[in-house]
Formats: structure tokens, sequence, C-alpha cells
């Protein structure tokens, strides 16, 4: 894909959660980081708790960015619901654009990972996403959750994406559809080549079962479970649930 | 289920969640992984202390 030198950030926004946006980042960070001088990571909002959000951490981490942990990120979730229940929407707005500028001045160019479930509504996700990239200036590339669409829900949900998008004002780099039945790529391809054409460039990722899947220790972890036998190492299994 | 039935049900990366007064189903799922024509599980996951 090629960065478009024009704009100095990429805000990688989804509609609905579990669509693979953090797979999207890892990618875009990797793509980013061969050919950026000094690249920096923006996450305004990550989820609530006294535990270290995991997505933001793992990226400052792996690409050794030059960035704190607490000034990667403005708000929690929880923090976001409870400006939102106030009607204090500007004041997130706000407070995301200036840490932003703070940011921007630091790094060549800057990845954003947008949040796409709030709790707040689905409504203001989306207004959020967009007002907040229209202020930052940031090309947006859409992530789609294709899983158990057929082709044609999936072409109508990247022109309805693709408009709202454009519609705003906003600058609209790529959509990635994710998730795609293997098997179907190529009717998709097909269809999307005779019929999105105009539209902004797209790209399809297929369904591989085991990305999605949680490991071992994820789910030690999550039900806060004691190991009683096996080495620790082996804790990185991908646990297949039927 | 009977311990015979259950290890047929067993495929590659399966991480099993059973009682942990199972004893049938946990020495048969640990001898599982010393088999060599067995699949490979995961994990064991015991339930209910």
């Amino acid at each position: 894909m090629p960065l478009n030198k024009e704009h100095d950030a990429i805000y990688i926004t989804s509609l609905e959660p579990g669509s693979g946006k953090l797979m999207v980042t890892l990618g875009m960070m990797e793509l980013a980081s061969r050919v950026v001088g000094k690249l920096g990571f923006f996450r305004p909002v990550i989820r609530s708790g006294p535990k270290l959000d995991n997505d933001l951490d793992l990226i400052l981490k792996r690409y050794d960015l030059d960035i704190d942990y607490k000034d990667a990120h403005v708000f929690k979730v929880d923090e976001i619901q409870a400006l939102g229940a106030d009607g204090k929407f500007r004041d997130i707005v706000q407070a995301v654009i200036e840490r932003y500028d703070k940011i921007k001045e630091r790094f060549d160019f800057v990845i954003i990972g947008g949040f796409e479930s709030s709790g707040i509504s689905a409504g203001f996700d989306v207004d959020a996403n967009i007002e907040i990239t229209q202020n930052l200036g940031a090309e947006i590339l859409g992530v789609m959750n294709a899983k158990e669409q057929g082709p044609r829900e999936i072409l109508e949900e990247f022109k309805i994406s693709s408009k709202a998008i454009s519609s705003h004002g906003c600058f609209h780099l790529a959509t990635i559809i994710n998730m795609v039945e293997p098997k179907m790529i190529k009717s998709l391809e097909d269809l999307f080549e005779k019929e999105a054409k105009d539209h902004v460039p797209f790209y399809f990722i297929p369904h591989i079962p085991e990305l999605a899947s949680p490991t071992v220790g994820e789910i030690l972890e999550t039900l806060n479970g004691t190991l009683i036998y096996g080495k620790p190492s082996s804790l990185s299994q991908i646990a297949t649930l039927i | 289920m009977t311990l015979d039935n259950y290890l047929s049900h067993l495929e590659n990366g399966d991480l099993v969640i059973t009682p942990g007064d199972r004893e049938d189903i946990v020495v048969g799922t640990l001898s599982s992984l010393f088999s060599k024509t067995f699949p490979n599980i995961s994990g064991i996951l015991l339930t209910g202390g």
C-alpha cells in the first residue's frame, strides 16, 4: 500500500469490535517502520481497569517507540463513558486533538488506533472517530469484519462505510476487509472489481481461525486459574474450543 | 460420557474442560499426551475445585 506523503498520519478505525483491527495495525506499523524515519503510535482510548492495555503495550514495546505509555493514550473506556453520559462530547474530542498535536511534533509519521466500542453508542463512536480524524488531518484506513457475511452484504457494507467517510470530507486511504472465508475470496474479488472499482482501494484478508483463538495462557489468566502441571512455555499454545 | 467415548472425540489443539473429580477423564487425557497415535491437545482446564 503506498503511503501518502501529503498526510503524516493514518487513523485505523472500524465500526465494530472484533474486526481484527489490532492485526491490521501491527501490519501497518511493520510497513511504516521500514519506510518512515521516526514513527509514532497513538491510541486515544484504551481499555478500562488497572492493567496495562495489551494492544498499546505490545505496539510500544515491539517497535521500541520513543513515547511513554501514559502519553500514548488519553482516556480509558470508562472515563469516556462517564464524560459521554455528562454530554461532554466536545471535551473528549478536544483532549484527543490536543494530545495528538503534541505527539505530532515529535514524529515524522503517526499511526493512530481509533476506537470502536466506547460503550456509549454506535452513533457516538462513529461521530467521534470522524470528528477526530477531520481535526487530525489523518487518512482513514477502515477495517471491516466480513465474517459470516455473503459477498453482496460485504459489498454493501463497504459502500456504506466508504460513503460515510467521504461525505464528511475525511481522507479515505483504503479499506481492509478482514476475515473473509478463503473460498469466497475469488468471487468477492470479481464482484468488487465489477461494482466497486470507483471506490477507494480495498484489500481482503482471509479468515484464519487460529489467529482469533485464545492461547491456553490467556484462558488461564482470564479465569484467574492456577497452573498445576506443565511448562509455562506450553501456555502459548492455541486452544481450540468446540 | 465414558472415557472410551470421550477419547474418540479428541482432536489436535483441543482444550479439554472437565470437572476436577472426573479422574477417568483427567488420567485418560494425560495418558493421551504420551501416546504417539493420539492427537495432541493444547491443555486441560479443571473446574470445580
